[in-house]
């Protein structure tokens, strides 16, 4: 269930006074979207479980420094998300996430409509920075202006290079109904 | 358009899929919701991120502003100061700036590109000797030169060279690695040509030019009238000189035929053979008066004589004064005409810090404005930062 705006920021304001119950609904409403991206990224739910979770208690040690101007909790998350990542990548001595190609298929999820292989095969042909920006576009549902924030980059940079991505998304697609 | 429409179906319904909750999802959220009771209620109080790299580069552009506003009255001074002070060659060395100097035609060059103005402002009225009715030129140029290098000897050499070869004359050459000084002459006909060469030497915006130009014509004709006049004087001496001669010629020739005739008549009186004694005595009597004019005329021609030497001595004395007077005029006459063929000119050198060279490519007031660009651009990046401030 998506947070409404001003619901968000009355949440976040809560949570920052270390109500739990708002941190909770900000936990619901956030964490599917988060998990989801760092399981499509780390091929590894139990990596992606305990960089979720040290993404969430870093956040929660921060909050009180966050300040909104603009920029909405979620896009701050996925932020340290990244962050995260990043730094598992680093411990780890690689610089770039696993291709998927070479790994298993989001960590044994039984259950995959025929859409959603024909989607992953899709984003498979697409080089990471692509699948970097739909991830975040389409699994964590982040607003362009949120985009440009977390991948630090322009506005119309963002823009320009999701509609490069789709469009090579759209070849792909088009390359393998045919 | 509908495989647009596909791809984004396609991957809403992958991203909608794909998002979901961690197996442990309860244990995960207990332990987060436990952390939260653990946050230190100092924390709520977040020190602020200040942005001390806009503060930096605005007290940066604070600082050059100051200094620039502090530096504009001493390097007025300063800068200008050796280029004011050069003597020209055989012109005073501190030439009087007041209100009732320079009354010469003066002209500052602003030659090619961006010049520094020495800090007076030149002026320029009729000289008021001249006679308007008088169209005649007699140019005196002096070109007078800061030039401001990095390397002070090797262009003192330069210049030397240049103007050797047009055919100058070098009056004095000193250089230092800091300051330099040449003084030197050219052929007016060659000082555009020379010019040109020497100015570009370096580039304009390292270069000061003053050039002064002075029309003679005041004491070209005060020359002129005092040789007319010492003219005038020696034919006046001269002609004095003739009628002197003349006069002591007349005045000779007449009392030497007088003595002669004395002379004569004494001759006759002496031969004459009488014995008739009062002839005898009017005879003495005669010879006796005779004697008296003789020596009287005698004495007159000697004085004639002395007064004479010395009037024509005197004369003599005076036309060689005027002599030497009109060839004192003529040469001081070739003076000028030799100060108007040529141009005298003198460069003063002095070695640039690099500090001076961007001032004077950009003036302090952009190096301050670019700093406050730089502080602005820092802090709307810093605010930018700090909205995405992470853990």
């Amino acid at each position: 269930m998506p947070l409404s705006i001003p619901h968000e920021a009355s949440l976040v304001e809560r949570a920052k006074r270390g109500d739990r119950e708002a941190v909770g609904e900000l936990w619901d409403a956030l964490a599917p979207k988060i998990f989801g991206y760092l399981v499509n990224t780390v091929r590894d739910r139990t990596l992606a479980e305990d960089i979720l979770q040290a993404t969430w208690l870093k956040a929660i040690r921060a909050l009180p420094r966050f300040e909104e101007r603009g920029i909405g909790i979620s896009a701050w998350l996925f932020a340290i998300a990244r962050n995260e990542c990043r730094e598992h990548w680093r411990r780890s001595g690689r610089e770039t996430p696993f291709d998927p190609m070479e790994h298993d298929q989001a960590g044994g999820d039984g259950g995959k409509t025929e859409e959603k292989l024909f989607a992953e095969q899709i984003l498979a042909s697409l080089s990471e920075s692509d699948r970097e920006i739909l991830r975040l576009r389409y699994i964590a549902d982040l607003s362009l202006n949120d985009l440009a924030r977390v991948l630090q980059l322009n506005f119309v940079t963002v823009r320009v290079r999701i509609h490069r991505a789709l469009a090579r998304a759209r070849n792909a697609l088009a390359s393998k109904t045919l | 358009m509908n495989n647009r429409r596909a791809i984004r179906r396609i991957l809403a319904a992958w991203g909608s899929s794909e998002r979901r909750l961690p197996l442990r999802h309860e244990i995960l959220k207990g332990k987060i919701l436990a952390s939260v009771e653990s946050v230190p209620p100092e924390m709520s109080a977040a020190p602020r991120h200040l942005p001390w790299l806009s503060f930096a580069l605005t007290g940066f552009a604070a600082l050059v502003l100051l200094v620039s506003w502090s530096g504009v009255d001493r390097g007025r001074g300063e800068k200008n100061a050796p280029f004011t002070d050069i003597p020209l060659i055989g012109m005073p060395a501190a030439e009087p700036r007041g209100a009732d100097a320079l009354p010469e035609q003066s002209s500052l060059a602003p030659s090619r590109g961006k010049e520094s103005a020495p800090d007076f402002m030149p002026r320029s009225w009729p000289e008021p000797n001249i006679p308007i009715t008088d169209p005649r030129e007699f140019l005196k140029t002096d070109y007078r030169a800061l030039m401001r290098t990095r390397r002070v000897e090797e262009l003192a050499r330069r210049i030397e060279t240049t103007a050797r070869g047009f055919g100058g004359r070098m009056d004095s050459m000193t250089s230092s690695k800091k300051f330099g000084f040449v003084a030197f002459v050219v052929p007016a006909n060659k000082f555009e040509a020379f010019r040109r060469e020497f100015e570009g030497l370096v580039n304009p915006r390292f270069l000061t030019v003053e050039i002064r130009t002075e029309n003679l014509l005041p004491q070209k004709q005060s020359l002129e009238e005092q040789k007319k006049q010492a003219e005038q004087t020696l034919s006046e001496f001269r002609a004095n000189r003739q009628s002197v001669v003349s006069d002591h010629n007349g005045i000779v020739s007449a009392l030497q035929s007088q003595l002669a005739a004395i002379r004569d008549e004494l001759a006759l009186l002496r031969d004459e053979e009488t014995d008739d004694p009062a002839r005898k005595a009017e005879i003495a009597s005669r010879i006796q008066e005779l004697l008296r004019q003789e020596n009287r005329f005698t004495l007159r021609l000697i004085n004639e004589n002395a007064s004479y030497g010395e009037k024509i001595n005197s004369l003599d004395q005076m036309i060689r004064n005027a002599e030497m007077n009109l060839q004192n005029i003529n040469s001081q006459d070739q003076g000028i005409l030799d100060t108007v063929a040529t141009v005298r000119g003198t460069v003063s050198l002095n070695w640039i810090s690099i500090g001076e060279v961007i001032e004077l490519y950009i003036s302090f007031y952009w190096i301050a404005f670019l700093f406050s660009v730089a502080a602005v651009a820092s802090y709307l990046w810093h605010r930018r930062r700090s909205r995405m401030a992470l853990p």
